[in-house]
């Protein structure tokens, strides 16, 4: 799953929400951050609860292709984990 | 608006103001250490706390604004005039930023046209020609401070949750979280993810983390709390000396965690698993550096001498106190019902209990009133900018004064009178100050003298704006009033009444309008501004030599300490601290009077007003007459009345739109007995007996 958009937030999060429901359904889930520069701590939120999810039902989670910017975000919230590969 | 954006608008708003004032008076008397530290954490906090809230634009701004304060507090750049004009548009700037922000408008061309021109003359003055990155000067600032107060630190455990709703605050966490390393080093943090639902369960906008934090610091409890200032109400937070083995229990107790928080804080190294052992010795908590991986123990420093009491202001919606006058006002009403109730029944001891309630509610109302009290001076500073600006526009020089800023006047007050004054004050230096050419003709220094003058008064809080110029055009304005019909030709009009025709409606006399004043609108909206305070506005003025504007406001608009008194079949309240004397209108002076009203008052001519014939009242049913002697600024005058009662406490109750036109009574108050008082609108019954006289 590839985003667009250039920062996801609060406003995003409901539909981001959605999304990686029906993702997950489909299989594992790498999320390709790319395009991404910026993200809130929503975001953060539902990340892990993506990768508890994952970590539930055996299935993978990766935040993929993360960029200086969001990985510095991702780090001043003390979420480094979300960065490590999945096993 | 949200209440966090409500508080950073406040407090931005007193930063900005803070800077300006530091600025302009920076100009006029130089520059001091102190003031350029004070500059420099004004900007540091707007960067701060616009931070918080991710408002990006007002952040990179401030912060090459914040980088040259810190070179110029350093020593390495010297601060000169022209540098203070730059900060002063900056400061703008910021505050046009900040407006748009509130707003959620997106920077227009204008606005960026404006902001990359300052930016560009702000890096001129760098001694480098550019700003440091962001995280460098943080770095820096840090590393100072961290140098300078080594020995004082404290390990503190900050522990936090968020509540549901946190996400609607609109604040990020993660910005609130950057603001730790300003105050010192966070050694250790996880994030406590364990309520988090999966993705089946989750509601995506609301909140279910929490964060731990060891935190070394020199700062006391308040300042990390103040980390906190715009969410404290959607947060669950403690903040703890990390030895305080009861607070570490307290938090553990009332942890809602999914996991166990105790366990957390050992697997994360916060703790040893020895430290939650009953008979261990406090003091020594392990932590493991992140970096090293060595395990380090931080002796805690005993502290007690650090806690010592401060003292802290709170921040308090005015509404609030609002309520609170209101509701002492009933009180005051409520207990002067049972006042009289205690002397009808002639009840002793409920008449001393009454006595006692009576003194305590005027404790009590005295204690609120202060609270809505404030120094005029801070207010007053912001029209040293007003004045430098208008001044500069009009190539004019003016030395600005403002004598007794430290007067106290009720806050909403001082908020209303701001916009007349600011047009009497543009109005001074536009049309009644010279300019410098034409001072130094006429012998006077190149400088105009301009000053705003507060002091309190008779019950009174007098400002005056005195200027030395050249003195209203008495006949221009006679001219003008006439040609406009608001005289006839063959009037005989006293000076103080021709200068008065300045506040009508459309008479403006400046012979070029400018943009600063002389539009003939401006001074009918000035008067009715301060009648609507229940204020009165005088004007002195001598060709040649200057104007006075005089304005005189009441100190509260709430409760006053009335005198009774009875004129006929009503009852009537005189504002006390008006009152010099009572006499007895003896025989003695009713033979003096002859007829006239006047009376010869210890060899001085004391003009009267019948209260009785005035508000067209029934005969008294008084035996005796008597007069009270009244100052209202410079003028003295008795009013005949029939009986007096002595001291009151006064609840002002406005008495609705039928009676605002009776002219000479301001309001109204409640007796005991349910008998409706009418106050004295003094100024006006004055103004009345002046005319008359003439």
């Amino acid at each position: 799953m590839k985003f667009d958009t250039d920062e996801l937030n609060i406003y995003e999060v409901e539909s981001l929400h959605k999304s990686l429901l029906e993702e997950f359904a489909n299989g594992d889930l790498f999320l390709d951050m790319q395009n991404v520069n910026k993200i809130d701590m929503s975001v953060i939120q539902l990340f892990i609860s993506a990768q508890k999810t994952a970590q539930e039902s055996s299935k993978k989670f990766e935040l993929q292709n993360v960029n200086e910017e969001v990985a510095q975000i991702i780090k001043n919230s003390a979420c480094d984990f979300l960065l490590r590969e999945s096993v | 608006m949200n209440e966090e954006l409500e508080l950073f608008c406040e407090d931005a708003d007193e930063q900005l103001t803070y800077m300006e004032n530091a600025l302009i008076t920076m100009q006029e008397d130089g520059a001091d250490e102190e003031s350029i530290g004070a500059l420099f954490r004004a900007m540091h906090t707007i960067k701060g706390t616009a931070g918080m809230f991710g408002f990006d634009a007002i952040v990179s701004f401030a912060h090459v604004a914040e980088s040259l304060l810190s070179e110029v507090r350093d020593g390495k750049v010297i601060l000169t005039p022209e540098m203070i004009e730059v900060f002063l548009k900056a400061k703008d700037h910021t505050q046009h930023l900040i407006d748009l922000a509130i707003a959620q408008e997106k920077i227009d061309e204008f606005t960026q046209l404006t902001n990359d021109e300052l930016l560009k003359m702000l890096e001129a003055y760098m001694p480098s020609q550019h700003s440091k990155p962001l995280q460098e000067a943080q770095l820096v600032t840090e590393t100072q401070a961290e140098n300078e107060n080594l020995e004082d630190e404290i390990l503190w455990h900050v522990s936090f949750r968020l509540k549901p709703n946190f996400f609607a605050t609109g604040m990020d966490i993660i910005n609130i979280l950057s603001f730790f390393d300003e105050l010192g080093e966070i050694k250790k943090i996880f994030p406590i993810t364990a309520n988090v639902p999966t993705l089946q369960e989750i509601n995506p906008t609301e909140a279910y983390m929490g964060y731990e934090i060891l935190f070394l610091s020199d700062a006391e409890y308040e300042d990390i709390e103040e980390i906190f200032e715009f969410v404290l109400d959607d947060i669950e937070l403690y903040i703890f000396k990390a030895d305080d083995k009861e607070k570490l229990k307290e938090l553990i107790q009332n942890s809602h965690d999914k996991t166990s928080l105790q366990e957390e804080l050992i697997k994360h190294n916060f703790y040893d698993a020895s430290f939650f052992e009953e008979e261990k010795e406090s003091g020594n908590v392990s932590q493991n550096s992140e970096e090293t991986g060595k395990e380090v123990s931080v002796q805690i420093k005993k502290t007690s001498q650090k806690e010592a009491k401060k003292s802290f202001s709170l921040r308090v919606d005015s509404s609030k106190i609002d309520q609170l006058i209101n509701q002492i006002s009933e009180m005051v009403i409520a207990n002067a019902k049972v006042t009289q109730r205690a002397d009808i029944l002639d009840d002793n001891e409920l008449s001393e209990s009454a006595t006692i309630l009576t003194d305590m509610l005027e404790e009590i109302r005295t204690g609120v009133m202060n609270i809505r009290m404030v120094q005029v001076g801070d207010s007053f500073n912001k029209f040293k900018r007003i004045v430098h600006d208008v001044a500069k526009k009009v190539n004019k020089e003016i030395d600005f004064e403002i004598i007794g800023g430290e007067t106290e006047l009720d806050k909403m007050v001082v908020e209303k009178i701001s916009d007349p004054l600011m047009h009497m004050l543009r109005n001074s230096i536009d049309h009644g100050i010279e300019m410098p050419e034409e001072r130094e003709k006429l012998g006077k220094p190149r400088s105009g003298k301009v000053t705003l003058t507060t002091y309190p008064d008779a019950g009174t809080i007098v400002i005056k704006i005195k200027d030395d110029g050249r003195g209203l055009p008495k006949e221009k304005i006679l001219q003008k009033a006439i040609k406009n019909g608001l005289v006839p030709e063959n009037n005989n009009l006293s000076d103080k009444e021709i200068y008065n025709l300045i506040f009508a409606a459309g008479l403006s006399t400046a012979e070029e309008v400018s943009d600063i004043s002389g539009r003939g609108v401006g001074m009918d909206v000035v008067k009715r501004n301060i009648e609507s305070l229940r204020g009165t506005v005088e004007i002195n003025s001598k060709a040649g030599e200057g104007s006075t504007f005089t304005i005189r406001l009441p100190l509260t608009l709430a409760i006053i300490d009335g005198f009774l008194i009875q004129s006929g079949n009503t009852k009537y309240i005189i504002p006390l601290e008006m009152i010099q004397e009572c006499i007895e209108l003896d025989d003695n002076y009713k033979k003096q009077m002859n007829g006239s009203e006047f009376i010869n008052l210890r060899d001085s001519m004391l003009p009267l007003l019948d209260i009785r014939k005035y508000f067209k009242e029934d005969t008294s049913h008084s035996e005796r007459e008597n007069v009270v002697v009244i100052r209202y600024g410079d003028y003295k005058m008795g009013m005949m009345v029939d009986e007096l009662f002595g001291e009151f406490q006064t609840v002002i109750k406005p008495l609705g739109q039928i009676f605002s036109k009776v002219p000479g009574i301001s309001g109204g108050t409640i007796l005991g007995s349910g008998e409706i008082a009418l106050i004295f609108d003094i100024p006006k019954l004055m103004e009345h007996k002046i005319r008359e006289i003439n």
